[in-house]
């Protein structure tokens, strides 16, 4: 590199003593290397400056030196110093390297769900953070302070410049955590449904049903009015509560389900339309060749980001939309498809029951095949919860005892 | 303490040979011949000659030289 920057000489030396030239360059300290030996003469290299230094050593020694290729960059300027416009694109270049890597040219944000990359945008553009500022503005500290001061459920925030890209890191609280507040009304806990009590474990009130009792729907299982006895187990009053049990019931339920025997199914036609655009600074400007008409579409949008290095990146990039036209048409189920839909459906209704704590006994459900629609019916037996709560309304048996009243009847 | 010995506190040539191809000359006072079968070194007390075929001398400086090439045979004179 040093040897190209001052220049160098490929130089062939002829004459009566070359050997006491090469010895008095060497006494000089003048550089001589890749010196080789052929056709009676010698040839070597040398730096550009050390030649006028070896002339007066060359007649001294009655030898005669010779040029042969001159190279490096001295050189090379001299030859292209006509060339202005050149080495102006030259230094513009690098004048604009230089300009492009000092910006900002990509804001990117990771980690961000319910908080969009257009509403995070619009934050920092509000507080002067936008594409194309320099880097030596930006303070990461600030950003990371605006955004959680902005949002208070952004709970961390991590600004980073890297090249020209500010990576905005971000962890949002999933949901704030609260302790549900525990409604304290008094109630009954009524049968939701019509079954058999299988089981029954009650924590506060009285239970009105044991095991094995035949419940209807809307009929009390555990009383929220609880009897306050004396020391001679008599009746004092009656205190209400919120009545609170675990109260599991074999019932029978009806399963319903219809669908239509034609399945509509989207596809694409094959005809697309396909559009550029050249993104600049975060603003879009679009060539489109002929303007989609189609009934039904689906878009895609693809960007490329133009960038030098890994994280050098430009302030340009280009997008391309994609256009697909669609189509819908409807498919007959046959038999056996239709079967699966059933099942599939059956399966899903299963999986919502388990999710509630039902225990699937026994599945009667059967599928009729139609025409134009399916439907699927029948009887599912299982062993579920069936306690809800309900205001108290029954006031039969709360009249104060007679003897408490203070009445003389 | 660096330990010298006394021939080379006393100005001797030193050599480095590399396999065949390369012959490391230090100590040593001016070129006496080159041609691409021959090299002759003056040393101090000595003179060194390097014997071989595509003879090269790849740098010289005041105090070393480098010799590449196919390299025969190395003697004293």
């Amino acid at each position: 590199m040093k040897t190209y920057l001052k220049g160098y000489l490929r130089v062939r030396l002829t004459g009566y003593g070359p050997e006491r030239f090469l010895n008095m360059c060497q006494h000089h300290q003048i550089a001589v290397w890749g010196l080789t030996y052929g056709g009676g003469a010698y040839e070597f290299y040398m730096y550009q400056n050390d030649f006028h230094r070896c002339r007066p050593l060359a007649r001294k020694t009655k030898t005669k030196l010779h040029i042969i290729k001159k190279a490096g960059l001295p050189f090379f300027l001299f030859h292209y110093r006509r060339r202005k416009a050149f080495f102006l694109g030259i230094a513009l270049s690098v004048f604009l390297l230089w300009q492009l890597s000092v910006h900002i040219w990509d804001i990117r944000f990771t980690g961000n769900y319910s908080y969009t990359d257009d509403m995070l945008m619009e934050l920092l553009n509000e507080n002067e953070i936008v594409y194309g500022m320099k880097i030596s503005r930006v303070s990461c500290a600030e950003i990371e302070q605006l955004i959680r001061d902005s949002y208070t459920d952004i709970t961390w925030v991590s600004a980073q410049v890297s090249g020209t890209r500010l990576l905005i890191q971000i962890k949002e609280n999933s949901g704030i955590l609260t302790a549900p507040e525990e409604d304290r009304t008094p109630c009954d806990l009524v049968a939701s449904k019509n079954g058999i009590i299988t089981e029954i474990v009650t924590r506060k009130g009285v239970p009105k049903v044991k095991i094995g009792d035949v419940v209807q729907e809307g009929q009390v299982l555990v009383s929220g009015t609880v009897p306050v006895m004396n020391d001679s187990q008599e009746v004092v009053r009656y205190e209400q509560v919120r009545a609170d049990a675990d109260v599991v019931a074999r019932t029978a339920t009806d399963y319903a389900d219809e669908f239509p025997a034609v399945e509509q199914i989207t596809c694409e036609t094959g005809r697309k339309q396909t559009s550029w655009y050249i993104q600049y600074l975060g603003k879009k400007m679009g060539i489109s060749f002929g303007k989609a008409d189609y009934a039904m579409s689906d878009r895609r949008d693809q960007e490329y980001r133009l960038k030098l290095l890994n994280d050098w990146y430009l302030p340009l990039g280009v997008g391309v939309i994609t256009v697909n036209e669609l189509e819908v048409y409807e498919k007959k189920l046959s038999e056996q498809e239709a079967y699966e839909k059933f099942q599939k459906n059956l399966n899903d209704y299963f999986e919502k029951c388990e999710e509630k704590g039902v225990q699937i006994l026994e599945n009667h459900a059967t599928m009729t095949y139609n025409a134009d629609v399916c439907t699927g019916s029948g009887k599912i037996v299982a062993l579920e919860p069936i306690a809800v709560p309900q205001a108290i309304t029954e006031t039969e048996g709360m009249e104060q005892p007679d003897e408490l009243n203070g009445d003389d009847h | 303490m660096l330990q010298v010995t006394s021939d080379i506190a006393r100005g001797a040539v030193l050599l480095s040979v590399n396999g065949r191809q390369e012959v490391y000359i230090e100590n040593y006072r001016g070129i006496m011949d080159y041609t691409d079968q021959l090299i002759r070194v003056q040393a101090k007390h000595s003179r060194v000659v390097v014997l071989g075929h595509r003879l090269k001398i790849a740098y010289y400086t005041a105090d070393e030289m480098k010799i590449v090439g196919w390299i025969d045979e190395i003697k004293y004179e």
